[in-house]
């Protein structure tokens, strides 16, 4: 007898989203566009004609700005709205991937069941059968489920896209532009000077940005995009929107008028160099391919011309505001704006081994203080990019870049969110600062009171100033300061106190913080300084011991901690200019005893060919 | 004393961001550390080994793309790297690991397991191959596996090459 049991067929793949977030991309380019337009439109419409014409001619052209004016805040209105719909339905698509992939893992697992019920049929015997029918019901249930469930997503994905249509739809004539804009009430000047008034401090900014509503954000993020991109205590995403907008705004034009020839000046080359440089820092996990689309980027300061054109320039891996743990990563020396990228490649780097154990998290490259910086061309350029350079001899910039790091730091607690559904807790935040930009985050620790659950000072000159003494002076909760410094290098070995110092070394023992273990890097001479520089800029490095311990302060575990130095840090540097001297007088030496070896074989060989010439001569 | 030492570094310290030699330090790397030489050799070797590995291993690869990193800041030093990763390639995470060793030993290179922030790494002529889970968890099978090929050395270029190189799509 043939007993048949109904075993569902296999579920079929799921087709992939073409939509995904990357076209996020496209809002920013409307975004963009209704910056551009809002402000020739608030352009047109302070200014009239110009103050000496009369007459008619000026009556004339005071009508016809006023209707371009009129016109082109239409198409401000038009923009507007796409781009919130935009917004919105990357948003929906964002969620809708979330759903496709829990669709394939379930997929994936049904179609596995299904296998193991054929094998299972296939050794049965006749006492299975009962036993089997029910289990392959059950499964059929399962599939049924499934199956109902992707049509779902792929009846939300259409419905995602026709919204999406009709909000192009709405708005795609003149008329229908300028009706959006007579039905805009918002006032986005109010707004602004709302702003203001806040004075600055980041939580009643998020708490007023919160009372919102999304037009009235959208307007702010359109019209003043370099206000709210670098604004503390705005949300970390509604920065990154604005400040994309920014940025897109600057590489179109600069870039436009690049390729038309018309030349740039000194200033805009600068400011292109800088908006080149976010784009590429911002580009690094995309540029994997398949692209890295897991990892949020988030553009949290765009400020290139800031500084006296060094530019300002912060961009996170992962979003600060939801993550587990979060890193501020300060650079030092020879930063500026134009080297984001190779800041960001560093934080990225340090992201992604961050995020290994399985909790999410955020890490910043945040140039957003003016370091002592010069592009090596330069370096001869005083009192330009040479005089830059020459204030790492003190610690002005450190101080003021402190206040900086300090305000930086207190918009991202302010902006850090509290799941109430999960309970999660606000970021484990940390702060990393190298080279001059330890001293920049030990005075943002001691002066003011940096908001930080860990401060880490890694290849240090000086834990800052004459009024840290020691750890506990910094500010941070028990023994949550750690310091690193490879024993080669240099930079690490000017920590002292006085005038030209920039404050204690603070890998001593007795200064009191936990000291990491750091690969020492290679000797080296004065003429190899290369050496030196690769030691003092290779604790980002992979495999090497500091981006471990680096990683595990990041996550909140403990690192792996050495005793402290028990030199002292310039006498250590007294030590390599000691040893060096005598280096190089034995090179010398030994240089000269070359030579004069050479000589005398180079005269003996001409003596050896002589008396051959002669013998050859008397055989 | 310090005050003049100080003086001295940071004067050194410039001549050598914006000297740009190409010498190869003593007991490193051994490859080139001039920017295009390197990126010849390695763009080279990867387009050699990826294929080996995208066929071992198996899993959705992409493509792969390099470029330069200046290191450190305005330094005049940099770095050649390209990453990628391949999704959900079949077998345990020891089985997708010892594949991929495999191939890389193929290759020549020298292999290590250091297993802290990466699983495997692995040199050959200044080149370095990292190579990680994304998740520690990982064990059963491998959600993304990421591949890096990188300069081990700091690379220099005096003549603005590294910086004006751009992306290069290797695998397309």
């Amino acid at each position: 007898m043939t007993t048949t049991i109904a075993v569902p067929g296999h579920v079929a793949a799921i087709a992939p989203l073409t939509a995904t977030a990357r076209a996020a991309s496209v809002t920013t380019a409307l975004r963009s566009v209704a910056t551009t337009l809002s402000d020739i439109s608030e352009w047109m419409s302070a200014n009239g004609a110009p103050a000496d014409w009369t007459g008619d001619a000026s009556t004339a052209a005071d009508h016809a700005m006023t209707q371009v004016a009129k016109e082109t805040d239409g198409a401000r209105a038009a923009f507007a709205r796409v781009a919130v719909a935009c917004d919105t339905y990357v948003d929906r698509v964002v969620h809708l991937t979330g759903v496709r992939d829990g669709l394939v893992g379930r997929r994936d697992t049904v179609n596995d069941e299904i296998d193991a019920l054929l094998t299972k049929i296939e050794e049965s015997t006749a006492d299975d059968i009962a036993s089997l029918q029910g289990q392959a019901t059950a499964l059929q249930g399962k599939v049924d489920r499934l199956v109902d469930h992707i049509i779902q997503l792929w009846d939300d994905v259409t419905a995602a896209e026709d919204v999406l249509i009709a909000a192009f739809a709405a708005v795609d004539s003149t008329s229908e532009g300028q009706d959006a804009a007579a039905r805009d009430t918002t006032d986005v000047r109010a707004l602004r000077a709302e702003l203001t008034n806040l004075g600055g401090d980041p939580d009643a900014i998020n708490a007023w940005w919160n009372t919102l509503s999304a037009a009235e954000r959208e307007a702010l993020k359109i019209s003043d995009p370099d206000l709210i991109g670098n604004t503390n205590g705005i949300p970390t995403g509604d920065r990154d929107d604005a400040n994309r907008t920014s940025l897109e705004r600057d590489l179109d034009d600069l870039t436009a008028k690049k390729d038309a020839h018309e030349g740039l000046t000194k200033e805009e080359q600068r400011l292109l160099d800088r908006a080149e440089a976010a784009r590429d820092a911002l580009n690094i996990p995309a540029t994997a391919d398949p692209p890295d689309t897991d990892t949020d980027v988030n553009l949290i300061v765009y400020q290139p011309g800031a500084f006296g054109g060094d530019g300002a320039v912060a961009v996170g891996y992962g979003d600060p505001d939801t993550a587990d743990n979060t890193a501020v990563i300060v650079p030092g020396i020879t930063n500026d704006a134009s080297s984001i990228a190779g800041q960001g490649d560093d934080a990225y780097r340090l992201h992604q081994a961050a995020i290994r154990n399985g909790e999410s998290a955020a890490t910043i490259a945040w140039m957003g203080y003016d370091a002592p910086s010069w592009n090596p061309e330069n370096a001869l350029d005083w009192p330009g990019d040479g005089l830059d350079m020459g204030s790492v001899i003190n610690e002005d910039k450190a101080e003021a870049g402190g206040r900086l790091l300090a305000d930086f730091v207190d918009g991202l607690r302010a902006t850090d969110t509290v799941d109430s559904a999960t309970g999660d807790q606000k970021s484990n935040l940390s702060v990393i600062g190298h080279s001059y930009g330890s001293t920049t985050a030990a005075h943002a620790a001691h002066d003011h009171g940096l908001n930080a659950d860990s401060l880490t000072l890694i290849g240090s000159p000086g834990a800052g100033g004459d009024h840290v003494n020691s750890a506990s002076d910094l500010g941070l909760p028990e023994g949550k300061v750690y310091a690193g410094a490879a024993e080669n290098d240099f930079v690490s070995w000017l920590g002292r106190d006085g005038d030209l110092g920039m404050g204690k070394d603070p890998t001593q023992a007795d200064f009191g913080a936990k000291v990491i273990s750091v690969d020492p890097g290679a000797e080296f001479h004065a003429d190899n300084l290369e050496q030196g520089i690769t030691n003092h800029t290779s604790y980002f490095e992979p495999e090497s011991q500091s981006l471990a311990n680096l990683t595990e302060i990041v996550q909140g575990e403990e690192p792996d901690v050495t005793g402290g130095r028990t030199q002292d840090a310039n006498d250590m540097a007294i030590d390599w200019a000691r040893d060096e001297a005598v280096h190089q007088v034995e090179k010398e030496i030994d240089e000269s005893v070359q030579e004069a070896k050479d000589v005398y074989n180079g005269g003996k060989d001409w003596v050896d060919d002589r008396v051959d010439d002669f013998t050859g001569l008397w055989p | 004393m310090t005050r003049l030492l100080l003086a001295v570094l940071f004067a050194a310290l410039a001549t050598a961001c914006a000297g740009g030699s190409t010498t190869d330090p003593a007991g490193r790397g051994g490859g080139d550390r001039d920017a295009e030489a390197f990126k010849t050799k390695m763009d080279a070797f990867v387009r050699e080994t990826l294929p080996k590995l995208q066929a071992e291993v198996g899993g959705e690869w992409g493509g792969f793309t390099a470029r330069f990193y200046e290191k450190g800041g305005n330094t005049g030093q940099w770095e050649y790297t390209a990453g990628c990763g391949t999704s959900k390639p079949p077998g345990t995470g020891e089985q997708v690991l010892d594949e991929v060793e495999a191939v890389l030993r193929e290759q020549g290179m020298e292999i290590t397991r250091p297993g802290v922030t990466s699983d495997i790494s692995a040199r050959k002529d200044g080149i370095m191959v990292i190579v990680f889970r994304a998740l520690e968890s990982d064990v059963e099978s491998v959600s993304t596996l990421k591949v890096e090929f990188r300069s081990e050395d700091r690379l220099s270029s005096s003549d603005d090459f590294a910086e004006t190189a751009g992306n290069t799509e290797l695998m397309k």
